[in-house]
């Protein structure tokens, strides 16, 4: 990349992305403690319109080199991270500027996101987003929904992935949520959840204090417990090839 | 970096870059971390003290009524499993999850009821570095309805130079597997082992 390049991507990746209001809303969970609330009310929120891109990632790391591959600890990214970018400093052909940003743990997204005075989205304010459609806030009793997710989940992966921002815009005007990249949320560790908990029973008792039993509200919402299954399968240093994420923030800054 | 506009900054670090980011080795320790952490007789605890010191870290919370006993009572366990010369140089450090309740009085009401000598810190930190530590320990946890926390039981142990060794999960036996780990930790010199060769990269 020439050092022109170079300048036109970091001018690109420096711009503060658009943000939309998300919510107030009401999540019923999909799994659901003995004494869990049945229903979490989400506060008005600010959400990243898209999933955060390569160029925006590569401004970041070019502010704080103790991100940059090569330089970050492996207690806090794995030996994947950035793996396909050219260089620590140089995306390639393998990461065009405006495709989502992945194979970065959760302790450099959320760095990336304070570094704006942001910060992750938690689980709850990410799904109250997701549960949107075109045109309902709430789309998740919708099978037809539901199965479009899941067609996703388990279609093959593209050869390449699309740039940010190619899907149609949810009712709050959030874009990519489903169908482009998984996204780490704040809270993804708080996911207690031990073996097939889709039906209830034990969660090991020995090695979960206070948790009990978690039980699938909706045993249909498969593709909730995919997401549910992924979180728990998660450490916090983990980078995967269609992981990304996107910022959040609160309503008055 | 903050004042400049888009185009100010990415002028700044291209800037840097031509001149050469500077260059040092990945730090392994978890020492690198920056963390509020106050303990139970309520001053500001750094990590780094602990430098030179085989150590047991572990999160939990005071009202914890079920595993918490449990990982107290395998904490002192994997101590007696260091030879004599060896366990006055232990250190333990216990995080809580719950930095509302545990105050640093609370914490040292449990530590006396714990009978927890002066090797052991119990600590609070603010909710954000609770999320940083629980996610470097692969602890998970949430907070429920009723105050009280759901979370997997954990056990890291950090070598002198703060770099996690070993973690194991659960409870009872199942932390025996420390034993090793925590006896080389113990074992190693305190002189530092220096990163990898620092380039002017």
């Amino acid at each position: 990349m020439s050092p022109l390049q170079l300048v036109a991507v970091l001018l690109a990746g420096s711009a503060v992305p658009a943000a939309q209001r998300v919510g107030p809303g009401e999540l019923r969970p999909a799994f659901a403690a003995p004494g869990a609330a049945a229903v979490v009310r989400v506060e008005a929120f600010l959400l990243d319109r898209d999933p955060v891109t390569n160029e925006a990632f590569l401004a970041f790391v070019a502010a704080d080199p103790g991100w940059q591959r090569g330089q970050a600890p492996r207690f806090l990214v794995d030996e994947d991270y950035l793996s396909h970018w050219a260089g620590p400093l140089t995306l390639g052909p393998a990461a065009g500027p405006r495709q989502p940003v992945t194979r970065v743990s959760w302790f450099a997204a959320r760095a990336f996101c304070e570094a704006r005075g942001a910060r992750l989205p938690t689980e709850a304010e990410w799904e109250l987003a997701a549960a949107a459609d075109a045109t309902r806030a709430d789309a998740s009793d919708d099978p037809a929904f539901l199965e479009r997710i899941l067609v996703w989940y388990g279609a093959p992966r593209p050869a390449r992935l699309p740039d940010v921002g190619a899907g149609q815009a949810n009712v709050w005007g959030v874009r990519d949520l489903h169908g482009l990249v998984w996204e780490w949320v704040l809270d993804f560790n708080s996911v207690l959840l031990d073996g097939d908990g889709r039906t209830g029973g034990e969660t090991g008792r020995g090695r979960f204090c206070g948790a009990g039993a978690l039980g699938a509200r909706d045993a249909r919402d498969y593709a909730t417990f995919m997401r549910q299954s992924f979180r728990t399968a998660l450490e916090a240093r983990y980078t995967v090839r269609n992981l990304g994420f996107r910022c959040a923030s609160e309503l008055s800054r | 970096m903050s004042g400049l506009g888009p185009a100010g900054r990415a002028f700044a670090l291209s800037l840097s870059l031509a001149c050469g980011a500077h260059a040092s080795g990945p730090d392994e320790s978890l020492y690198s971390l920056k963390v509020a952490l106050t303990d139970q007789s309520g001053a500001a605890f750094e990590l780094r003290s602990l430098r030179g010191h085989p150590v047991l870290i572990a999160m939990w919370y005071a009202s914890c009524a079920t595993i918490c006993p449990l990982l107290v009572a395998d904490l002192k366990a994997l101590e007696r499993t260091l030879p004599p010369s060896s366990r006055e140089r232990l250190r333990v450090v216990l995080v809580s999850f719950d930095p509302e309740r545990d105050t640093p009085a609370r914490l040292a009401e449990v530590a006396g009821a714990y009978q927890l000598d002066r090797r052991f810190t119990l600590v609070r930190a603010p909710a954000g570095d609770v999320r940083t530590l629980a996610a470097v320990l692969g602890v998970k946890y949430a907070r429920q309805e009723n105050g009280a926390y759901a979370h997997t039981a954990v056990i890291g142990v950090l070598d002198k130079q703060g770099v996690l060794a070993a973690r194991a999960e659960g409870s009872g036996a199942e932390t025996r597997v420390l034993a090793e780990p925590l006896r080389k930790a113990a074992d190693r010199p305190a002189g530092s082992l220096a990163p990898a060769a620092r380039s002017g990269r």
